[in-house]
Formats: structure tokens, C-alpha cells, sequence
């Protein structure tokens, strides 16, 4: 179990960590937007009709996008499924290491408390630290939440233990909303044959994020029941998953897109 | 928990999911409307002859600090002098406003100033009103005094208005702060999803674009038709546009009338004006969400889309709440699979509405643009998504209350950071 909670611990760090560095490098991205139609003799004299959209519309042959797109979700469905086997297997031995740990003797309940708890005083912290930043709705809504789950599970403490769930559904809803996302950004972002192989990588990418979280979600799910497993999954999905994505797409597009 | 109970809140879960999923579905495909549509034009400029004479009206309460650009710009616009003249409102303003507005009207013989006395009515509508009823032009244009519009502005702004059916007309919006930090970043990424794909698209669909209340131009006779102008109203934007919508008129997106304004740079000053519109927007849903369903001089589809984008500054309030049910669900049920289904989805909705729901629009805008870099803030879009949550949530709240108890709810003037002019 300590194993299990450590795992998890450190998967949200690390997710933690990319959101802060990408932060970083976004940051100094210019994204200011000069006004089209406002100086210039040209304009002043011109009577034409304006075409809608200022940007170059040219972009990779709808057959490549369309064939790029099915490329990019089979490697998307292949990573995120035979990566998946490979973590259960570490999953499996994870668990299976808490052996080492078995000398300790620790209250269950104790432990499922750890994460919430451990939760609800970092967000406790960052709500007096973060007052005037612009994360701090962001934390009010999250502290919000972490709270009222806590005081459904105390109505009744049974609901924290676990409940053997599958976790199926929620593989396929993630996978299924990823390679949707994923295809759209391909269809509007991917214009040379370079973008499109980028986007086959980013693919890769996705899968294994995916797999990863997934694992994640079921290490939780064996830790916590009710609404304090849910509300880890809310975190785990929303941030651990589509935006441990959009981190890595936006770092690539920050780093390598040229307009 | 009785049956019956159980019984409306799952009803309950599933009507607002529905609702919140169609508002999910009508994103993603305007957006590939934008995308695979055809490109349209955004309109034709007119020639000297036919020019009509404009009005602009800049209200100003309590704006030193950015007045001066403003009519800076609105002094050198390229429109013929005979037919133009602008109305500074110095709306009891306690600081060098009024000083700034006299000065432009003593060197430029079409700039006039209204200083209301410190007893008038407040607020920004009530202002425009008194600007409206002091001009005779048959087009009035309105910009907020944080704008700054280039020359050719409003010749685009009212070359529409050659169709007798416009009403009134409305340009783009473009953050000149963008780069001040994370949020000014995110609320330009807004902008871009919401006026170059969401405006485009329903002015390219003969849908209902949104006049903003500023960038923006209405028909005089139009307004008088349709009642005049609402100083009830805290959204009275929002308000003209459908009354316009209800009574047979249409709402013209003009995309190549693009026009500077500042950004709100700290989140108390975001949430106080996402809260304002959701006050003003909530209480148009409550007056025209029915009739807008039965505007029958309008196409069915109009009429549909029309009415969901009343729900906008709803939604969130329906997610949250499905969400706090949800959680606590299977306290009361038990964790059957219907419990535990509700759960999925609404955390699936929270994430989605909340976070990425935009995030394609978002993306066709930056391309359109031909700004892709500009997408990368993406993955902070919940920054400004759980500001608008609060705000929203607050907002609904308040209009409730005010509503009961017969308030009558005060106008909450943004504030301003750009330095002294």
C-alpha cells in the first residue's frame, strides 16, 4: 500500500513538474496579435471585399491529413494498449514489493487518508501563498471540492475502502476523447510532410501517457473508494492525462512551430 | 432519501448533462464549419458618396488613464468630417476624464463632451442613453474608452448596413496586452476562439452573431423599433441583440473591423466582469429564451443556436452542480452502476466544459491567424476556466437573490492598467 501511494505521489509531482516547466517556457512565448486593417495607404485607399481569416490557408492535402490521422490513432491505440501491459506488470510487482513494508505497522484507513489529506494542506498552503495569482480560483474551486469530499466520506467512512471497479470504461472514454483531440489539432495544425510525422511522434507520445495514467487511476482505485476516489480520477484525468498532452504539444508547438 | 427524490436527481443529472453535452457538441462543429466551409467575405467598404452620418460614443467613467489613445484614434479616423461626430460621455467621473475629453473638443469642432452630474442614473447604460438622445445620426458606433480603433474602422463597421435588415454590426476584438501574463495570454486565446471562428461562423451561417457593445454599430431606427436601449440591463448588449433577433433583424459580423482593447490583467478584476456578464446574460435567457425559440421571422436553425448560446453563462453553474450531486451520490444510492455512470460523466462534463471544451476553436483561431505558437497556452486554460466558474456561480447566485428580494443590481466598472496617456 505505501508502494501503491508513493507511486502515485511521485506520478503527481512529475505531472506537477511539466505543468510548471511548460508554464516557464509559455511564459515567454509572443503571442501579441498586430491589427490587419489598420495603417498603411493601401488600406486607407482600398474597396475590395476582405477575405475572412488573415493566416495562410494552405495546408497538407486532405488525403495525407485524413491518412496521418488514422496513422496517428492506430499508434496512439497501439502505445496506450501494449504499454499498458508492460505497466500492469510493474503494477503487479509494485504491489507485490509492499512486502517490504509489511514490518510497518500501518492503520489502512490511515494510509487511504494520506493522499486527500496530503491534498487538501498543499491547497490549504497555496490558498494563503497564492491570493493575488491567477491560479487562485483555480485553487478555491479544487479546495472546494477536496473538502466536500471529504465530509461525504465522513458520513460514512465505509464508502473510503475500495471497491473493485473496472476500469475499462474509463481507458476507452480517455482513449476515444485523445485520439479525437489528437486528430482534430492534426487536421488544423499539420500542413508539411515534417508536422505530419510530428504528429504520428506526438501520437506515440499520447499512448503512453495514456497507459501511464491509466495505471495510475487503477493504483488509486485500489487505494480509495467513493468520492475520494473520483475526485482523484478528476485530477488524474483532467491534469495527469489531457493535460500532460497539451503540455507536450504545446511545448513542441512553442519550441518548433513557425508561422 | 426518498424515491421520488432519487428520481429527480437523476432526471435532474441527465437533463443538464444533455443540455451541457449539446453546448459541447455545438463547439466542436462550428468549428468545423470554420474549418471545412467556405471562406466567406466580411464585407464591402463603402464609397465616400454613400456614407451615412455616424455617430460615435465613447462612455467614460473614471478613464484618464486610456481616454486620451482612445480619441487620439477616433480623431484621426479616416470617415468625411461632414458626416461624423463623436460624443464623449464624462459619466461623474472624479478624475481627469472630463478634463481630457474638453480638451479634444475644443481643438476638433466634431468632438462633443456630456458631463453627467454626480445624481444621474449609474451605470454604463444609463450613459449611453443620454449620448444616444443627444445625437441624430442614423448610425450610432460605440467604443469603450480602453479602445483603440484604427482609421478605417467604421467605414467597415457600416458598410452592412446597406441591407435594410441589419440592425446592427459588430467587429473584432484583439487583446493589446496579450503578453502581460498567463491570463491576459488566455483571455486573448478566448477572444480568438470566440470572434474569428464563433462570431465568423454564425454571421457565415445567417445565424445570430453577438453585438458586444463595443467595436460595434446599430441602426437608430432599428433600436427605436425594437423599444430603444435598456439601461435595466447589466448585459444590455446581449439584450438589444435579441430583441433585434425576436423582431426579424439580423446581427452582422464584420471580421476585418479589428480594434485594440485591454485585457483585465489580475483575476479579481476578470472575475468581477465574467460575473457582471453572467448577471446581465442569466437575466436575458430569463426574458428571451422562450421567444427567442419562437422567433418565427428567424430560420429554425437560428433560432436553436440562438437559444443555446443563452445557456453560455449557465452551463457552469449546471456542471457544478451535477458534479457536488454526483459526488455525493453514492453516499445516498449505494455505488450501483447507475451512480457510478452519473459520476463518469459528470466528471468527464467538469473536465470538458470546464477546461478543454474551447480548446478547438481556440486552435482554429490561432490558424486562422496564422499564429500557431500562440495555441501553446492551452494547457493553462483552466486558469481562466475556474475564474469564470467562480464568477458565473456567483453571478447566478446574485441575480437569484436580487430577484427575490426586488434588488435592482449595480453596474461594476472594469478597472483599468495601462499607465497614464
Amino acid at each position: 500500500m505505501l508502494n501503491t501511494l508513493i507511486a502515485v505521489v511521485v506520478y503527481e509531482c512529475l505531472v506537477a513538474l511539466v505543468f510548471i516547466l511548460c508554464w516557464r517556457l509559455v511564459r515567454q512565448v509572443d503571442t501579441r496579435l498586430p491589427i490587419s486593417t489598420s495603417e498603411g495607404p493601401e488600406q486607407r485607399l482600398r474597396s475590395g471585399p476582405l477575405t475572412s481569416g488573415r493566416g495562410p490557408q494552405d495546408t497538407a492535402g486532405a488525403h495525407w491529413q485524413v491518412f496521418t490521422f488514422l496513422v496517428s490513432a492506430a499508434v496512439l491505440v497501439g502505445v496506450a494498449l501494449s504499454f499498458s501491459g508492460t505497466l500492469a506488470d510493474l503494477r503487479a510487482s509494485l504491489v507485490a514489493s509492499d512486502t517490504v513494508f509489511r514490518t510497518m505497522d500501518l492503520d489502512p484507513q490511515v494510509m487511504r487518508l494520506v493522499l486527500p489529506v496530503g491534498q487538501l494542506a498543499l491547497l490549504l498552503i497555496l490558498f494563503l501563498l497564492f491570493r493575488n495569482s491567477v491560479l487562485f480560483p483555480a485553487i478555491v474551486v479544487h479546495l472546494f471540492l477536496i473538502v466536500f469530499c471529504l465530509l461525504v466520506s465522513l458520513v460514512d467512512p465505509g464508502r473510503i475502502d475500495p471497491a473493485r471497479l473496472t476500469l475499462v470504461p474509463i481507458f476507452t472514454t480517455n482513449l476515444v476523447l485523445l485520439i479525437l483531440t489528437h486528430g482534430l489539432l492534426t487536421l488544423l495544425f499539420c500542413r508539411s510532410p515534417l508536422e505530419l510525422v510530428g504528429s504520428v511522434v506526438l501520437a506515440a507520445i499520447a499512448g503512453t501517457i495514456l497507459a501511464l495514467g491509466t495505471m495510475v487511476i487503477s493504483l488509486i482505485s485500489s487505494l480509495l473508494g467513493g468520492p475520494l476516489f473520483f475526485f482523484q480520477l478528476y485530477l488524474v484525468s483532467a491534469f495527469g492525462i489531457f493535460g500532460l498532452y497539451f503540455c507536450v504539444s504545446s511545448i513542441l508547438l512553442a519550441l518548433w512551430a513557425r508561422d | 432519501m426518498t424515491g421520488a427524490a432519487i428520481a429527480l436527481l437523476v432526471a435532474w443529472n441527465v437533463t443538464t448533462t444533455l443540455l451541457a453535452l449539446m453546448v459541447l457538441v455545438r463547439q466542436v462543429t462550428v468549428t468545423l464549419l470554420f474549418h471545412f466551409g467556405r471562406r466567406g467575405t466580411s464585407g464591402l467598404l463603402v464609397s465616400d458618396k454613400s456614407l451615412p452620418k455616424v455617430t460615435v460614443i465613447v462612455p467614460a467613467h473614471n478613464e484618464e488613464r486610456v481616454l486620451y489613445g482612445c480619441l487620439e484614434c477616433l480623431t484621426r479616423m479616416d470617415y468625411p468630417s461632414d458626416r461624423y461626430e463623436i460624443i464623449v460621455i464624462n459619466d461623474r467621473s472624479r478624475d481627469g476624464t472630463g478634463a481630457i475629453a474638453d480638451d479634444f473638443a475644443a481643438r476638433h469642432p466634431f468632438v462633443r463632451v456630456i458631463h453627467r452630474p454626480k445624481d444621474a442614473a449609474p451605470g454604463k447604460p444609463a450613459a449611453l442613453l443620454d449620448a444616444i438622445n443627444g445625437s441624430t445620426s442614423e448610425i450610432l458606433v460605440f467604443f469603450d474608452a480602453d479602445y483603440l480603433p484604427p482609421p478605417q474602422i467604421i467605414r467597415r463597421l457600416v458598410a452592412p448596413f446597406a441591407d435594410p435588415l441589419v440592425g446592427a454590426t459588430m467587429g473584432r476584438v484583439v487583446p493589446y496586452n496579450a503578453n502581460a501574463n498567463m491570463l491576459t495570454k488566455l483571455l486573448d486565446l478566448e477572444r480568438r476562439g470566440g470572434y474569428v471562428v464563433d462570431q465568423e461562423v454564425r454571421h457565415r451561417m445567417s445565424l445570430l452573431p453577438q453585438f458586444g457593445g463595443t467595436t460595434g454599430a446599430v441602426r437608430r431606427s432599428a433600436l427605436e423599433a425594437v423599444g430603444g436601449w435598456n439601461t435595466i440591463s447589466l448585459a444590455e448588449d446581449t439584450d438589444l441583440t435579441y430583441r433585434l433577433f425576436i423582431a426579424g433583424m439580423r446581427v452582422a459580423y464584420v471580421a476585418g473591423a479589428e480594434c485594440y482593447e485591454e485585457s483585465p490583467e489580475t483575476w479579481q478584476v476578470r472575475y468581477r466582469q465574467v460575473k457582471r456578464w453572467a448577471i446581465g446574460h442569466n437575466d436575458c435567457l430569463g426574458r428571451y429564451f422562450f421567444a427567442t425559440l419562437r422567433a418565427t421571422r428567424q430560420p429554425l436553425m437560428a433560432r436553436l443556436d440562438a437559444a443555446l448560446v443563452l445557456l453560455v453563462y449557465t452551463v457552469p453553474s449546471l456542471v457544478l452542480l451535477n458534479l457536488v450531486i454526483a459526488l455525493a451520490m453514492p453516499t445516498q444510492l449505494g455505488e450501483t452502476w447507475a451512480s457510478l455512470s452519473i459520476m463518469t460523466v459528470s466528471l468527464t462534463l467538469f473536465t470538458g466544459i470546464g477546461n478543454f471544451a474551447p480548446f478547438y476553436q481556440i486552435a482554429a483561431g490561432c490558424v486562422s491567424d496564422g499564429q500557431r505558437r500562440a495555441f501553446s497556452a492551452v494547457p493553462f486554460l483552466f486558469v481562466s476556466s475556474f475564474t469564470s466558474l467562480l464568477a458565473c456561480n456567483v453571478g447566478v447566485l446574485q441575480l437569484l437573490k436580487d430577484k427575490l428580494f426586488g434588488i435592482t443590481t449595480q453596474w461594476d466598472k472594469t478597472q483599468r492598467f495601462r499607465g497614464s496617456a
